[in-house]
This record gives C-alpha cells, sequence and structure tokens, in this order.
C-alpha cells in the first residue's frame, strides 16, 4: 500500500561502501529574516547507512536541527533551500510532492521528540492518541473521527510494551500530564515507532529529563534499534549521549560538518580543531570544568568568508580566510574539513 | 458507578477529581451559582413550559377580553396583558423561544466562524489574509446595526431575525479562534503530530480544536444573553417574532402603549429579559474563572 518500499538507485559512500538509507549532499539552507538572509546551512554532507546509528553533534545554533527539520520537511516557512539533495531509498526528498512526503513522515522517517512536556497533546489520553495516529497513518483521506477498533487497540498496547511500560492498560486511560516526564518520553518513542520506520530521528532526546532516565531510556532504545534494525540520526549537544548510542559522530560547527569518525576514535582523537576544543569543554569527574572554546558561533548574517570556525580557531592560518576547507578523507574512515589536513585543501 | 472503578491510583479517579476540582472552584463563587442557578431555571421554564405555566393556551392565540390589563393577583400573578393573556404563562413560553434564539444564532456563528478562524490561523497565507480581513470589516459594523439592515432587507419573522443575527456574529468566533490558533500551532505536539504525517486538515481540527475549546465555551456562555437581548431588541422594534408570538422583546413592545398606568404588561417582560442575560454572564464569568485557572496551573506544571 505505501509506496516508500521503492528502492532506487543510490550513490556509493566512502564510509561504508554500500549504498545508504539517507544521504544529503551539499545541503544550503538559508533562513529570509527581516536583517536579510542567514546563511545557516552551508554544505551539509552526511551520510546514514542501513542499521546505523549516526549522532550529528554541535553547540546549540549550529544547524544540527534545522538539517533533521530538512530531511523531514518541516522547515518553517522562511526557510530556502538554496541547493542540496536529500536521497532517501533512492528519492530526492527536497523534490517530493507534499502529500508523497507526508506519506513518509510517520511511516519511513519519524522524529523523537524531546519531551519538554508539550510534545503530546494535553486534552487526549495516551491511548487515544496512539490510536489515532496508527488508524491513520499511512491513509491520507482516513476520516478525521477513529472508531472502536480491538486490532488498533492491541497494536498500540503492544507498542507500549516494547518500550517497556510498565503498565500498559493503565497508562493507555492516562492524560500526558499524569505521567512522568520519563513515561511521556517513552510514549514519545512509541509514537515514532507505530509507523514501523526505518529511519529514527532523535532530537535531543532525553534532554529534558534527569541523567538516570536518561541513560536508562537511551540504552533501551539502543538495544531496540539493534534488534529491529533500525538506523538512527541523534541530535544532540551532548557528547556523553553521544557515545552510548552511535556508531559514528558527526561535529557540525557553524552549519557545516566539521569532522566525521567512528564513535570510539572520535573519543580518542579529534582532528578538527573545533571538535578538539569541544570535547575538551566537556567537564571531567576528576575535577574542574573543560577548556572551552573562546568566541561564538558565526553571525549567520556575515558568515566568515572562507573557513566558519577561523576566527575562533587557535590554529588560524592565511589561508583559512582566503579558501573554504572542503570535507575530505584524512585517514581511513576519516574524514574532516580544516586545512591543517592536505586532503581539505584543494 | 465511579466507586467500582474507583481502583487507587487509577486514572478515572484521577479524572473524576478533576472535575470534582473544578466543581468546588467554581462553587467558591455565589456569583456564578448565582448565575448557573438562573440558566437551569430558565432552561426547566422551557422545557416545562406546557407543565409549568398556569395558563398554557395564553402563549399562542387567545383572547378574553373581559380581563385584558388586570394588574397582578392571585389568579394571574404577573397580570394580564390588552388581549386578557396571563403575562407569567407568556413568560414561562418567551423561554422557549429566546433559548431557541440564542442556541440556533450561536450554533450557526460557531459552526461559520470556528473553521474559518482555524483556517485562517493554520493556513495562514493568502487565504488567512482574505478570511481576516472579511471578518475585520464585519466587526468595524455593530452586530446590531448589521442585524438591523438584515432583517430589514428581508421579511420580519422570528427565522429571519436568527440569520440576522447569526450573520452579525460569527466573525468574533473566527477572531477568537485565529488568535488562539496562532499561539497553539507554536506547540511541539503540533510539530509532532506533522512528523507523524498528520494532514493538515487534521492538524488544525483534530490536534489544535480541541484545545482551543475553553475560551470558546467560556465565550458561547457570555454571548447567549447578548444574543438573547439583541434578538429581544429586534423582536421589539417589530423586525423580529410578531404578535401573538410570546417574545420577550414583542412583549414589551405591545405592553410599552399602556404605559405608565398598566406598569406589569412591559416591565415583567424586561425583567425575564434581564434576568436571563444576567444569569448568562454570571455563568459565563464564573466558567472563565474556573478555566484561566486550570490553563494556569497547565501552564505552571510545564
Amino acid at each position: 500500500m505505501a509506496s516508500g518500499e521503492l528502492t532506487g538507485v543510490g550513490r556509493r559512500t566512502a564510509e561504508t561502501g554500500t549504498e545508504p538509507l539517507l544521504a544529503i549532499e551539499d545541503l544550503v539552507i538559508h533562513f529570509r529574516l527581516y536583517e536579510g538572509r542567514a546563511r545557516v546551512i552551508n554544505g551539509v554532507n552526511l551520510t546514514i547507512g542501513r542499521g546505523e546509528s549516526v549522532a550529528l553533534v554541535g553547540e546549540t545554533g549550529c544547524g544540527k536541527s534545522v538539517t533533521a527539520k530538512a530531511i523531514l520537511g518541516l522547515l518553517p516557512a522562511n526557510a530556502e533551500i538554496v541547493s542540496g539533495r536529500i536521497t532517501f531509498q533512492g528519492r530526492d526528498l527536497l523534490r517530493l510532492p507534499a502529500e508523497e512526503l507526508q506519506r513518509i513522515r510517520g511511516r519511513r522517517i519519524a522524529m523523537i521528540f524531546q519531551d519538554p512536556g508539550t510534545a503530546l497533546n494535553p486534552v487526549f489520553t495516551v491511548g487515544d492518541q496512539l490510536q489515532d495516529v496508527a488508524a491513520w497513518q499511512g491513509r491520507p483521506r482516513a476520516p478525521l473521527v477513529r472508531r472502536g477498533d480491538g486490532e488498533l487497540r492491541r497494536r498500540c498496547l503492544e507498542i507500549l510494551r516494547l518500550v517497556r511500560i510498565p503498565d500498559p492498560e493503565g497508562t493507555f486511560r492516562r492524560f500526558p500530564v499524569e505521567l512522568s516526564g520519563g513515561m511521556r518520553q517513552r510514549v514519545l518513542i512509541a509514537l515514532a515507532l507505530l509507523g514501523g520506520p526505518d529511519l529514527l530521528i532523535a532530537d535531543e532526546l532525553g534532554t529534558a529529563l534527569d541523567v538516570s532516565i536518561q541513560d536508562q531510556i537511551l540504552e533501551e532504545l539502543r538495544e531496540l534499534v539493534r534488534t529491529r534494525g533500525l538506523s538512527v540520526l541523534y541530535i544532540t549537544h551532548n557528547l556523553g549521549v553521544a557515545r552510548l548510542v552511535s556508531d559514528r559522530i558527526c561535529v557540525m560547527y557553524g552549519g557545516e560538518i566539521a569532522e566525521v569518525a567512528p564513535t570510539g576514535a572520535m573519543f580518542t582523537r579529534q582532528l578538527h580543531p573545533y571538535a578538539q576544543g569541544l570535547l575538551a569543554a566537556v567537564p571531567r569527574l576528576t575535577g574542574g570544568v573543560g577548556a572551552g572554546i573562546e568566541g561564538r558561533i558565526p553571525d549567520y548574517l556575515n558568515p566568515p568568508p572562507a573557513c566558519r570556525f577561523a576566527p575562533r580557531c587557535p590554529f588560524r592560518m592565511d589561508l583559512c580566510d582566503r579558501q573554504r576547507p572542503v570535507l575530505a578523507q584524512a585517514e581511513p574512515d576519516r574524514r574532516v574539513a580544516c586545512h591543517l589536513y592536505p586532503a581539505s585543501t584543494r | 458507578m465511579s466507586e467500582v472503578l474507583a481502583v487507587p491510583g487509577h486514572a478515572r479517579a484521577a479524572r473524576g477529581q478533576e472535575w470534582r476540582k473544578m466543581w468546588f472552584r467554581f462553587t467558591r463563587s455565589p456569583l456564578s451559582v448565582a448565575g448557573l442557578s438562573i440558566v437551569v431555571v430558565l432552561i426547566l421554564a422551557a422545557v416545562l413550559a406546557p407543565v409549568l405555566a398556569p395558563y398554557p393556551r395564553h402563549a399562542g392565540v387567545f383572547v378574553d377580553f373581559d380581563r385584558g390589563l388586570q394588574p397582578p393577583s392571585a389568579r394571574n400573578w404577573l397580570g394580564t396583558d390588552d388581549a386578557g393573556r396571563d403575562i407569567l404563562s407568556r413568560i414561562i413560553f418567551g423561554a422557549r423561544i429566546s433559548l431557541t434564539l440564542g442556541v440556533v444564532v450561536l450554533a450557526i456563528a460557531v459552526g461559520l466562524g470556528v473553521p474559518l478562524g482555524l483556517i485562517a490561523g493554520y493556513w495562514g497565507g493568502r487565504v488567512g489574509d482574505w478570511i481576516m480581513r472579511i471578518t475585520d470589516v464585519f466587526l468595524a459594523v455593530p452586530p446590531i446595526a448589521l442585524a438591523l439592515a438584515v432583517t430589514a432587507a428581508l421579511r420580519p419573522t422570528l427565522t429571519n431575525a436568527m440569520i440576522a443575527i447569526a450573520f452579525a456574529w460569527w466573525p468574533w468566533y473566527t477572531r477568537l479562534v485565529y488568535g488562539q490558533v496562532l499561539s497553539l500551532k507554536e506547540q511541539q505536539f503540533v510539530e509532532a503530530s506533522r512528523s507523524l504525517g498528520a494532514s493538515r486538515w487534521r492538524i488544525a481540527f483534530r490536534e489544535i480544536l480541541p484545545n482551543a475549546w475553553s475560551p470558546i465555551i467560556v465565550k458561547l456562555t457570555l454571548d447567549m444573553g447578548f444574543v438573547i437581548l439583541t434578538g429581544s431588541g429586534l423582536s421589539f422594534l417589530g423586525l423580529g417574532a410578531q404578535p401573538p408570538t410570546p417574545e420577550w422583546g414583542t412583549m414589551i413592545a405591545e405592553g410599552r402603549t399602556y404605559l405608565p398606568g398598566v406598569w406589569w404588561a412591559a416591565t415583567f417582560p424586561g425583567l425575564a429579559i434581564f434576568v436571563a442575560v444576567l444569569g448568562f454572564n454570571l455563568l459565563g464569568d464564573g466558567l472563565r474563572d474556573v478555566f484561566d485557572v486550570e490553563i494556569e496551573q497547565w501552564r505552571a506544571a510545564n
């Protein structure tokens, strides 16, 4: 019934050697503001393989969430996609008609929202919300009002069990305000899983929760993803989270990908000066706060002319203000965009 | 029944408690309770009119000139009008007309205004601009003047009066809902719903609208009084219900010619309007206080 099963010809990537599930190529997104054009996303390249968990890491305002929203076609009205492609299962999401994209949302690509208490509709019970979504998902002409259906109910209870909600029947009848933050986050995961997506996008998952529950939920999700062979894009500013859940980390800075490396390798050694600073900034149990990086994220209205990190970079050279470094393979399995590595200077 | 289902910690019990809490808050204000009582009495009067009225036949075509213009007495508690009809009986039947008028007018106003406000607010863009500019034009004309113009153009009947008032009333609901939608559509659950593949119709009517009901209900209650007042005003001017319909405004118009000597013929229908409007206003204020607290708590919880 759903047309998402189509698997066309994708591009082969350097990282995996197989066809990726999702490939973002040279994505450029500007925002039209009163003050002018904000050049937020400046040529992002990103791939996610089948069954792979990728973490997109960067500080607030670096364009992580914009990238995620671009995948789902949920950008605000003043955003303009200048160029680029987002290929998913062989189709370019940026050039898909709205109705096709609507069918992909939730069914092929689903987003797990973080829970600040407002991601669930406050006036409906958990059961109603799950069953509603299950009833209309993938059926654009479904009636606005759902009829009672035992099969639907069973499916939704099953999903609640899957995300380890202790009392599915009781939770079904509860309103979101009656649940704890952890339970609400689990319900949001259940909603995302309901359509049986191939790719999950988790935006700052668990950030609003306390750390022990956050870890617990992340572990459970990791397990779930592994057993079901799902691909996940984690959007996070928290390196601890990225380390826990991802196979590969993309460090983003100022609307560009600075460095891509397998998670283990990234934590052992960072190539890009920004990645080095980012990891050094993590507070450590052994005492003291991290070093931090001087300066602020670039002004997107007047971004630095070439390398966007140059103004904050301790290794800044003349070249950095003249020529933009490209994301290129510096070592096996690692790609970086910095003039310290000859491959980036083209 | 709820006792059986009230297992400790059970969601249903919590919900019952929520209602009880709202009721408790509502009953803290004597004025709210007074408003509710008046409205309940009005509804009972309307429903049970044939039973309650001492002379049900006096509500329709009935003439007994021998007993015309009698002052209040044990036989006719509120006196009689020029045709000898019992004023109390006619006021009780009048409640039917006024409530029907209010319900019909507001049903049309909500049925038209709410979807337009939803569409204007959620679709936005050119469609939204057009809807809101047309709404502004309607809002620029006082409702009573607009209703007067419409009834004057149509034949003066009760039905036409309802159409005329509804015609003047829907833009207020469009405005109200529009404002609600603008703030609600920025909520995360709306975006979450979009990310799951919901269509914009579904988001507008199934996600946003259910969250916008409480201000609509409050406004509806407050408006009941004003609509009744407007309807009686039109009837008083001869543009609404026609004699011998026991419409309160019509009754005032008929009794007015005998003022000040036969004071009861115009005064009691006037008091009926006054009490009805007062009742709905007090009830509406009470509901607003209760809902506002709800909303405040909800915001505080998040």
